[in-house]
Formats: structure tokens, C-alpha cells, sequence
């Protein structure tokens, strides 16, 4: 494919940024901003109706949902959840630190700020926000951002409650998950000053840059979300949303640009036929009982289950639904994924495709044809569902060939992982937004403006060179410090404890993904779990193998604290002492060993001081090797022995004497007893066989005695 | 003692305002520039320029800022100094209109009259103000609930517009004049009115004393989220009550409101043995003292209550229309002071409820005032802040001092159900021991003689697909 030239083809890109913040609470209620992978605690399920529009009309989209019965099922966890998130309890104070960052960040991106902030509700119809819309707040306009010497503008930055987590979609089920819902967002909408697609991933990895960089920003995977805004000259704004990451960017970017130049080419065909708006009709035929004993099973099936076929004439179009759009992508696929997005109905047939795969007879098709008397250059569009359905498909299909007429339509489109796009919906105006009626407005003074730009957080290239001076840590290592937004905390904990900095960064932007990539929630660690740990290890509490097992429990479970964490998993350090016991003890029971491989006897010694002793993580490994290579060192096994039994036989004795009773009263059937008693004394430190052997013969001995 | 006063209800004839909510700087400033609400503006300050249209402000906010709808969409306040400089364009009036569905009616069906009070179930949203207004044409239910066109006939009338807190007892009684008139005389099926829910509870109460003898259901409804949420209850509440209103078997005043959180079921409750026992969620309303009425779920009514009146289209409706809002409701608690008391002495009031803590029990302090009250012919009746739970005023000594100085003991009636009925008996009577007497007469299954061993623990919000899910030790 020949490259594009986006400069002769007048592309402008704008991205909108969403990025979870960090704060203690949520924008509207007090729970704790943290997300959960347990079995919910709660069910609770409501039925979506469609709601009037600001225009007195309904949302069409939401009426086809209603028509489908929409069920919305609500997971809820007590601890991350309250009444407010399932619309039972009007909102409350909003968070002022969610507010706070917002404006810092504005003022890094040189806003013009308002000083009377209106909560706004912007309606999302899907099911995602349980009370239908999301409360938003604009907090200023016109602002920019200098990438490359170049200015983008930033058109406006808002503060606002994150929506709900698709769980699952079900027919006619969807399941969100609390937890996210009303999680604080910024929103930062640039200008659509961005003219190509390396460009556009350069101005958003330099905003996340900022964002990140400043320690406010939630971390971790979905916490940062972007949308771009893409036209060319003659197109239209079309917005791409669920950009996963950079570098899909410019692939994306492309394929829109390719999209829409064939979307062109295709108005300009439309306009040769001299094809006109006129011309199109929704005359849709029920021609259900041509295709009664039709060949093609699946009409045949749906037929007999009651449902109906559809067809629509559309004149002059033959050979435009064909050809591809982007590689693999034609026009006839825009449409079906049109009118699957809006009516859930599976596909449509058309006859600008190839029907021999639907199994269809010739003479069906040629008496379909003749019975709407088709030219050579008309096509016709056949769906088959119940007849509303069918009649609100052909619909979607004639109004977007209305579209194509115009050139390229409006619209949200997907992302996916192809770097292709599909159809969401059309694109919403500014209209959507309405006053909430249940928040005060906002007042800001001139005084809390100047209280925050005195305190603003470096720009990102200013920190990453000063941590270059300052720490011996790669330039990839201080780059993901800041992208991910560990620079400040990452500074705070090496400045504040003597820990290895490598270590600080590897936990950091290492450990954490690690136990993600295992299938722990990562993102529930928060800052004071992790300060706590560095605070554990700084003091020795626990060693540095420790790290790994602690973060993955408190991701299962953040309400714990990093020391609760560390108490369940029964990490607590061991002292030097008791280091040296276990070796000790080790040694004892392992004698054989030792007298037959000497030196090599480290290694299988090794592994029982860690394991029989779980010693990981509860001191340094370095440490346990040094002391124990010192101990096999030293060692003299003779001696030992010795020591053992002389302690073994005053064991014997004192057990012997204190359960007299029992021995007078059994006699020698009391072995088995004391024996059990025996080795809970010695706790397995001497040999079973040793144990058996002396205790038979003390208590022959003390029989024999009285 | 009042009968129906000439009480009428405002119709919003407020005079037009051209800078609705306006005060003070921004007022003077908006006017000078020729300023009106929905004008396109432009303010500029300095460097800056703000462009929108000026949305009507609430009143009671900072009077430096005007409110501005920008082309985004949203809103935001703008300050107002001596170096504003507003230009004024073009006006856009937001206009909001619902669109209209044609009905006929069905002669099968029943005819259900459907009264508007206010509040929230009756209301839409203007979404460039946040305001709600009324919306209650025939039209306009049956585009926004389109079911209920094939449970009944459906006439619906907008009686007040009042927010539920301003419905006091002249308006219970000539809303029950009105009831009246359409059993008694348009011979409806059923009625429902839809209220506000705040106070729901005392107009039901007021309704079931004033209105007896009933041939056919009277359904009191409403709506904790307004209809612009797509998962309101309004719909479903207002299907459930026409559903019960068209179609139950039954004959009294009730209230229907969701029972739960999830859109599942709706409640019956006997409006005296009812309260809103939260001030936002939607299940809300539960039954005081025993199971609710009954239960609303897909269409069928499934009634839990054994003693009730079933429909009869030709039973005689009987109308006691007098009420005397001369009534107090005092909630007592420790420190309360005497002058409470003899203030509505003063004032000549004519019965007090007390709310006692408790089996029902005032402090010491309160026993002159009040057996000064009797004295004058003021009827005072025991009520138990707990709710649950009966009067017991012979357990201890102080309960003995109330009763021996003529305290009324209200048995099981919730506070506000003995406030509503003491305005209806002393519309009938100021004779003490009728008073006392009629008090304890049970009217419309508002007084309870038993309760039953586990009444206190079903429906009350402990639903099955919660205890089943829930399990707090597991954490």
C-alpha cells in the first residue's frame, strides 16, 4: 500500500485522556477507590426503561434495548460499594483532593480556570452507571501542552466519576461490577492540533508522561484509557475509543484515515450513478413466503420458528459493497456491524456478496429479484428476524447509505486489536449534559489557586534529569519510574531508607507486574502498603524474598496492612540467633550426611534450612549461606553427639519420674505413651530409632529398679 | 374543628421572570447589558472570553456569578467584576416537549382515576435547567409507562402540585372529597394517587378514616428516583399500583412502593402500620408491627394479610369528612422542658401525641404539664419512639403515673398513625373517653392485637438473594 500523505490530506487527530486518580475515597461517596476480584457479596438486579431525552425524544438506541428486555445485573462488595454507587443514596461531599489534582495538573497544562464549578450529569444509557448518568465537572478550558516546539491545545480538562466494569453480556443480561463506579477521573480533551499519527502517539505519551509523573495518577493496567479523534479533509470527526495502548496509535490512525478516503471514493461512485437521498425508501417487502422451503438452512430454521424475511431494494449500488475498505473490511461489513450494534441482530445478506455460501437456489434469488424488479445496478438487503427487529435493521441499512451519499458520517467507533475499528454509535453533541440538581455548585478563591501553584510537582524531563545525576539506575528504569508514576514515592522511600535503589525500582515496576502477570490484583497495593514494606525491610523485618509473597497477599486482600500481611503469611524475621539453633539442629539430624560429602553436604542442607524452617523471606538467603557454610565449617559431629544423648538420657529420666503413677500402674505398656510424651520433648531433633531404643531400656531399667 | 376550607392549590401562576434566580451584582450587571436567561452571551475579562447561554440561576447562591451553558454542553459559574464586558447575541429558548400517544379506551378494561398530588413520581426533567416539572397528561404516561395502557383505562387529573411536606390535613380532606366524588359518582374501578413519598404514609392514614365502607382499592404510589433515571422506580411502581388499583381483589387504602432494591417486587402496606424507613433508597416503605399487606410481582398480586375487605362494586361508600388540625406530635427526650407542653396549652390545641421512649414513658418533669393538659381537655395519647413494639404502661412506676392522670395509651399506633387519627376522632368528638375509645377502636387495620413470633424479622429488608450471597464472617 502506498504511504499516506496526511499533510496533502489535511488530517487532524485530537486525543481525549482518561486517567484514574489517587485519592482515599471516591468523587461522591467514601468508599475506598479499589477494585475487587472476589465473589461479590451482593446481587442486585434492575431493569433498564428508556428515558426522555433532553429533546423530549427517547435515545433510539435505548428503545431497541428495551424492545430486547435489557436486565442489568450489579456485583457488589460490601467494603468497596455503598448505597450510593447502586442510586440509593444521593451524592455526598465530592472528594476535594480528586479536585485538587485536577487543578494541578491544569495548571501544568497552563488552563484557564472557572471559579464556580457546576456538577453536570452526562447520560450513559448502557447500564454502566446504575442511576444513567455519570457526574462530571469542567474545571477549565484552553489550555496547551508543548510537544516538540510545537503548541496542541488543550480544549479542556474535567473531573469525573469512573463508570462500572463489564463483567459479562448475555443475550439479554449485562453484569457490571461496583467497584469502579465513581472512582475519580480526569478527563483531558486536547485540540485536534495533531496532523499525523507518529505525532499523536508522541502527544500522548507525553501527556501520560505528565500525568504519571506527578504521583497522583492511579497506576497499573485500564487506569489510563485514550480516545482519538480522527478526520480528514472532506471526512468527519470520527472518535476511536478503548485505545489500549501507544503504539497502536498510528496503525489505528491509518487505517481510520484509509477508511475514510475509501468512504469518499465511495460518494464520489454514488454521485457518478447519480444516486440521491430520494431514491432510497423504506419500502421493505416481507417476502417470507418465497424462502419457505428455501435451500439455505438457517432462513429455512428461522422461518420455522416463526420469524420473518425482510428484503429492501436499494438502486445504483451494485459493486459498492464489495470492495474493502481497509484491508479485509468492506462497506457491506460496516454495515452489518451497524445493525448488529443497534438492533442485535446477527447479519444481513445482501446481493452485492457472494450468495452461492448461503446455499441459496439460483431461481430463488432470480424470482427475489424479478418480484422487486431489480435492475443490473441495484442490490438488495435481506435480513430475517421478528418483523420490528427486521424492519429497525433495514432501517440502520438505508439511513447509512444515506450517509455514504453525504461522504463519511459521524461516529464513536472501537478500537480492536487489529488496529480495525466498529461501530459504537453515532457521535454524541454537547447536548447531552444536564445541571445536577442534587450538588451545590463550586466556589474557588484566588487564594486556594495560589496555595497550589506554589507547590507544583516538577515537570516529567526536569525530574528524569535530575535522576540521572542522582541514582545509579538506567535511563529505561528512570523513563518507567516516571511513565508509571513511581518517581516521587520512588524518591521519597530511597531518600528516607538505606535500600538498595535497584531494589526499590525492581519491586516498583517489576514485582508488581510479576504477580499481576500470576493473577493477583496488583493495582490494590496502594502507597502505604508499599511504604510499610520498605519500612519492614529497612528494618530488617523481613528479608528481601519476603517481598514477593506479602505483595501478592495484600493484592488478594487490601484491607490488610502490610504487617497484617506479613503475620499471616508468618514472615517474621528470624534473628541471627535462632538462625544459628536451626542450623545447629540441622546438623544434628543430618550427621550421615555430613561425615559422608563434607562440604558438599551445603546444598541438601541448604534447602532443609530454608524449607523444613520456611526461612524464606524471614532473613536475607546471603545471610542463612554464610552461617550456614561457617557451621559445616566448624562442625565436629562426635562432640555433638555426645552432648545429645547426655541431655536425651536427663530427658528420660525426668519424663520416667513424673509419670510414675502411670508406669506402676502399666508397667511396660506405658511405652507407648511415654514415647508420644518423649518425642514432644525432644520436638524431632534426635533420631525416632535412638528415641525408641533408650526409652525401652530406661523404663526396663526403672521397672527393674522398684 | 375544620371542615373543607376554601383551600386551593397553587397552579405556578408565578409572574415571568426574565433573570429567573438573579440577585444582587450579577442581577444589576446582567440587566445593564440587556442581559435575559437563555440569551447567548459573550463575557469577557481581560484576556479571557467565555462564551454560553445564561441558564437560570437557584436562588440562595453566590450573586457575583452568572451560569453559563457553554457549546460543550456544560455548565459553569462565571464571576462577574466591574471589568466584565458582556455583548449579548441571540436568544435559544430550550423548548421540551413530550411527544404525545394517541388512546382510546378499551371497554373491557376497568377504569382507573389516577390523582396527581406532586413529588417525584409525577415529574419529568427539563434537562437544561435540572429542574422537574409535572407530567401527568394521559398522554404523557402512556408514552413514558406504554404498559399501562393494557392494564386499564387510565384517567388521570393533576390535583395539586405541592411537595408532599405541604400537604397538611385540609388537603387530606379535600382530597378525600375528591376521592370521593370519583368512586361515589364516576363509579371508577380503582383509584391511584400518586404522592410524594415523604409524607405518603400520612395522607394514606388520613384516607383510611376519612373514606370507609369502600368498594374498590385506593393505591397510594410514588418514586425515590425521578423518572430521567433509566433505572427509576417510578415505572414499575406506578405498574404495580394501577395493576393492584385495576385488578386486586381488595377494597382499602394502600401503599404500593418497590420492596427491594432490585426492580423484583413492589409492597402492600397498610398505609398506619406504614413508614418510610429511609430517606432515599427505593424500598423504603416497610410494614411497622407485622408482614406487609401483600406483594405486587409481574402482574400478580399475592396478599399476605388474612382480614381484609375485598372488592364489591356496590358497597356503599361512607365518607366521615372532619378533621381538627389542632394536634401536636411531641417526640420526648431526656431534658425536654414543661413549656413544650404548656405553649399548646396556651394555644388552645385540642390533642398531643407523644412519642414516648420506650413502653412509653415521659420524664417526671412532663407529668404536671400533661395532667394540666387533661385537665383542660386536651386529649394526650402514649405512643413507643421504638416503633415495634406495643405501649406497656403498667410495667413500670412511671408508666402507672401516666396512665393514673389520664395519658391514653396507643397501644401499637406508630406516632405518626396516632397523630393522624387524633386530628380525625377530635373532628368527631372532643368528649375525652370517646376520644379514648375511638383511639383504641381498630378502623382500617391500623391497630394490632398480636405480633406474631417473627413478624419483627420478615420483609423488613432481609431479602432471600441477599442472606443467600451474603456471608460476613467469610471475610
Amino acid at each position: 500500500m502506498a504511504a499516506l500523505n496526511y499533510k496533502a490530506l489535511g488530517l487532524r487527530c485530537g486525543l481525549e485522556i482518561h486517567q484514574e486518580l489517587q485519592t482515599d475515597r471516591k468523587l461522591f461517596c467514601y468508599c475506598p477507590p479499589i477494585l475487587q476480584t472476589r465473589e461479590p457479596d451482593h446481587i442486585v438486579i434492575r431493569n433498564f426503561r428508556p428515558v426522555l431525552g433532553e429533546m423530549g425524544k427517547f435515545d433510539e438506541a435505548m428503545l431497541l434495548e428495551y424492545e430486547k428486555k435489557l436486565t442489568v445485573v450489579y456485583e457488589i462488595h460490601d467494603d468497596v460499594c455503598c448505597t450510593y454507587e447502586i442510586d440509593e443514596t444521593p451524592p455526598f461531599e465530592i472528594d476535594k483532593k480528586a479536585l485538587e489534582i485536577g487543578h494541578i495538573i491544569g495548571l501544568l497544562l497552563n488552563l484557564n480556570f472557572y471559579n464556580e464549578l457546576h456538577v453536570c450529569r452526562k447520560n450513559y444509557l448502557d447500564g454502566s452507571v446504575p442511576c444513567g448518568f455519570q457526574r462530571t465537572l469542567l474545571i477549565g478550558s484552553d489550555g496547551y501542552l508543548m510537544v516538540d516546539g510545537k503548541k496542541i491545545g488543550i480544549s479542556t480538562i474535567c473531573i469525573e466519576e469512573d463508570a462500572a466494569r463489564k463483567i459479562k453480556e448475555d443475550g439479554k443480561t449485562i453484569t457490571y461490577r461496583l467497584d469502579r463506579l465513581g472512582i475519580p477521573l480526569i478527563e483531558i480533551v486536547t485540540e485536534p492540533d495533531i496532523n499525523t499519527p507518529d505525532e499523536c502517539m508522541r502527544v500522548a505519551h507525553r501527556l501520560g508522561m505528565l500525568l504519571r509523573s506527578t504521583g497522583l495518577m492511579k497506576r497499573g493496567l485500564g487506569t489510563i484509557r485514550q480516545d482519538v479523534n480522527v478526520s480528514i479533509e472532506g471526512g468527519a470527526r470520527v472518535e476511536i475509543k478503548g485505545v489500549q495502548k501507544l503504539e497502536w496509535i498510528p496503525p489505528l490512525i491509518e487505517n481510520e484515515v484509509r477508511r475514510q478516503l475509501n468512504l469518499l471514493k465511495i460518494r464520489n461512485e454514488l454521485r457518478v450513478r447519480e444516486l440521491n437521498t430520494e431514491d432510497l425508501s423504506y419500502d421493505f417487502r416481507d417476502v417470507t413466503n418465497l424462502f419457505r422451503k428455501t435451500s439455505c438452512k438457517f432462513v429455512r430454521n428461522a422461518i420455522k420458528k416463526g420469524q420473518q424475511v425482510f428484503v429492501v431494494k436499494i438502486p445504483k449500488i451494485a459493486g459498492v459493497l464489495g470492495p474493502d475498505l481497509i484491508e479485509g473490511y468492506r462497506f457491506g461489513k460496516e454495515l452489518a456491524e451497524k445493525v448488529t450494534a443497534i438492533t442485535g441482530l446477527k447479519g444481513i445478506i445482501h446481493s452485492d456478496e457472494d450468495l452461492e455460501a448461503y446455499e441459496f437456489k439460483k431461481s430463488e434469488i432470480t424470482t427475489l429479484k424479478k418480484e422487486l424488479e431489480m435492475e443490473d445496478n441495484d442490490v438488495f438487503v435481506m435480513v430475517v428476524a421478528d418483523e420490528q427487529k427486521a424492519k429497525s435493521a433495514l432501517k440502520v441499512v438505508i439511513d447509512r447509505i444515506a450517509q455514504a451519499i453525504q461522504g463519511v458520517p459521524n461516529e464513536t467507533r472501537r478500537a480492536l486489536e487489529n488496529f480495525s475499528t466498529i461501530f459504537i454509535r453515532e457521535l454524541h453533541g454537547g447536548a447531552r449534559l444536564y445541571p445536577d440538581t442534587d450538588t451545590p455548585p463550586i466556589r474557588l478563591t484566588k487564594d486556594y489557586f495560589k496555595e497550589l501553584s506554589k507547590n507544583l510537582p516538577e515537570l516529567p524531563w526536569d525530574v528524569a534529569a535530575r535522576m540521572r545525576d542522582s541514582y545509579e539506575l538506567d535511563d529505561a528504569t528512570i523513563d518507567n519510574l516516571i511513565h508509571q508514576g513511581y518517581a516521587p514515592f520512588f524518591e521519597e522511600i530511597v531518600k528516607k531508607y538505606k535500600i538498595n535503589p535497584v531494589l526499590v525500582a525492581t519491586t516498583l515496576l517489576e514485582t508488581l507486574k510479576a504477580i499481576k502477570r500470576d493473577g493477583f490484583e496488583s493495582d490494590n497495593v496502594n502507597e502505604t502498603h508499599l511504604r510499610d514494606l520498605f519500612e519492614l525491610l529497612n528494618k530488617q523485618e523481613i528479608a528481601k524474598e519476603a517481598i514477593e509473597d506479602i505483595l501478592k497477599t495484600v493484592a488478594e486482600a487490601p484491607t490488610l496492612t502490610t504487617k497484617e500481611a506479613m503475620e499471616k503469611l508468618e514472615l517474621e524475621a528470624v534473628s541471627l540467633k535462632e538462625l544459628t539453633n536451626i542450623i545447629n539442629d540441622v546438623l544434628k539430624k543430618n550427621v550421615k550426611l555430613l561425615q559422608e560429602r563434607g562440604d558438599r553436604a551445603f546444598k541438601p542442607l541448604m534447602g532443609e534450612v530454608m524449607n523444613k524452617f520456611k526461612l524464606r523471606g524471614k532473613i536475607d538467603g546471603k545471610i542463612i549461606a554464610d552461617k550456614l557454610k561457617e557451621a559445616i565449617d566448624s562442625y565436629s559431629p562426635e562432640e555433638k553427639a555426645e552432648d545429645i544423648s547426655k541431655q536425651l538420657n536427663k530427658i528420660i529420666s525426668e519424663l520416667l519420674s513424673s509419670d510414675e503413677m502411670l508406669l506402676n500402674e502399666k508397667g511396660k505398656d506405658a511405652y507407648n505413651i511415654l514415647l508420644i510424651k518423649l518425642k514432644k520433648r525432644v520436638k524431632g531433633q534426635i533420631d525416632e530409632e535412638i528415641l525408641k531404643e533408650k526409652l525401652k531400656k530406661a523404663i526396663e531399667e526403672f521397672l527393674r529398679e522398684r | 374543628m375544620c371542615a373543607k376550607g376554601d383551600v386551593k392549590p397553587e397552579n405556578g401562576d408565578v409572574k415571568e421572570d426574565s433573570l429567573t434566580g438573579y440577585r444582587g451584582y450579577a442581577r444589576k450587571k446582567l440587566e445593564a447589558a440587556g442581559a435575559k436567561v437563555w440569551d447567548v452571551v459573550e463575557i469577557q475579562k481581560g484576556k479571557e472570553v467565555v462564551k454560553g447561554i445564561i441558564l437560570p440561576r437557584p436562588e440562595f447562591q453566590d450573586t457575583h456569578f452568572v451560569t453559563l451553558k457553554l457549546k460543550n454542553g456544560y455548565n459553569v459559574g462565571v464571576e462577574l467584576t466591574d471589568s466584565s464586558k458582556i455583548t449579548v447575541f441571540s436568544q435559544e429558548i430550550g423548548e421540551y416537549k413530550l411527544p404525545e400517544k394517541e388512546v382510546t379506551p378499551v371497554e373491557e378494561l376497568p377504569t382507573i382515576a389516577l390523582l396527581g398530588t406532586g413529588g417525584t413520581i409525577a415529574s419529568r426533567l427539563d434537562y437544561r435547567t435540572g429542574a422537574v416539572f409535572p407530567a401527568f397528561s394521559p398522554a404523557e404516561l402512556f408514552t413514558a409507562i406504554p404498559e399501562l395502557e393494557d392494564i386499564c383505562n387510565l384517567k388521570p387529573e393533576i390535583v395539586y402540585e405541592k411537595l408532599s411536606e405541604d400537604l397538611d390535613p385540609l388537603y387530606w380532606l379535600e382530597l378525600a372529597t375528591i376521592v370521593y366524588n370519583k368512586i361515589k359518582n364516576e363509579q371508577v374501578d380503582g383509584v391511584v394517587i400518586a404522592h410524594g413519598t415523604d409524607t405518603m404514609c400520612f395522607t394514606g392514614t388520613a384516607l383510611s378514616f376519612l373514606l370507609q365502607n369502600l368498594p374498590v382499592p385506593i393505591i397510594l404510589v410514588g418514586s425515590q428516583r425521578s423518572s430521567d433515571r433509566p433505572s427509576s422506580d417510578s415505572a414499575i411502581n406506578l405498574i404495580n399500583a394501577v395493576t393492584t388499583a385495576a385488578q386486586g381483589d381488595l377494597a382499602e387504602v394502600l401503599i404500593l412502593m418497590m420492596g427491594s432494591t432490585s426492580h423484583d417486587y413492589g409492597l402492600l402496606h397498610r398505609p398506619g402500620l406504614a413508614r418510610k424507613m429511609h430517606s432515599s433508597r427505593r424500598d423504603a416503605f416497610k410494614t411497622i408491627g407485622t408482614i406487609p399487606f401483600g406483594k405486587v410481582k409481574d402482574g400478580t398480586i399475592t396478599i399476605f394479610e388474612k382480614n381484609y375487605q375485598k372488592r364489591d362494586k356496590n358497597r356503599e361508600i361512607k365518607a366521615y369528612l372532619k378533621i381538627d388540625p389542632k394536634v401536636a406530635l411531641i417526640y420526648h427526650y431526656p431534658g425536654i422542658q414543661p413549656e413544650l407542653i404548656e405553649t399548646l396549652i396556651d394555644h388552645k390545641y385540642h390533642g398531643i401525641v407523644l412519642a414516648g421512649t420506650g413502653l412509653g414513658h415521659i420524664s417526671e418533669n412532663l407529668l404536671a404539664p400533661i395532667k394540666r393538659a387533661i385537665e383542660e381537655k386536651i386529649a394526650v395519647v402514649m405512643t413507643v419512639q421504638t416503633l415495634w413494639g406495643f405501649t406497656g404502661m403498667q410495667v413500670y412506676q412511671r408508666g402507672r403515673e401516666e396512665l393514673a392522670i389520664g395519658i391514653i395509651p396507643g397501644h401499637n399506633l406508630l406516632p405518626e398513625t396516632a397523630y393522624v387519627k387524633l386530628c380525625w376522632v377530635l373532628g368527631h368528638t372532643r368528649n375525652l373517653s370517646e376520644v379514648r375509645q375511638q383511639m383504641l377502636t381498630n378502623i382500617a387495620g391500623e391497630i394490632l392485637n398480636r405480633e406474631t413470633a417473627m413478624g419483627y424479622l420478615i420483609y423488613q429488608g432481609i431479602e432471600p438473594e441477599i442472606s443467600a450471597t451474603r456471608n460476613l464472617e467469610k471475610q
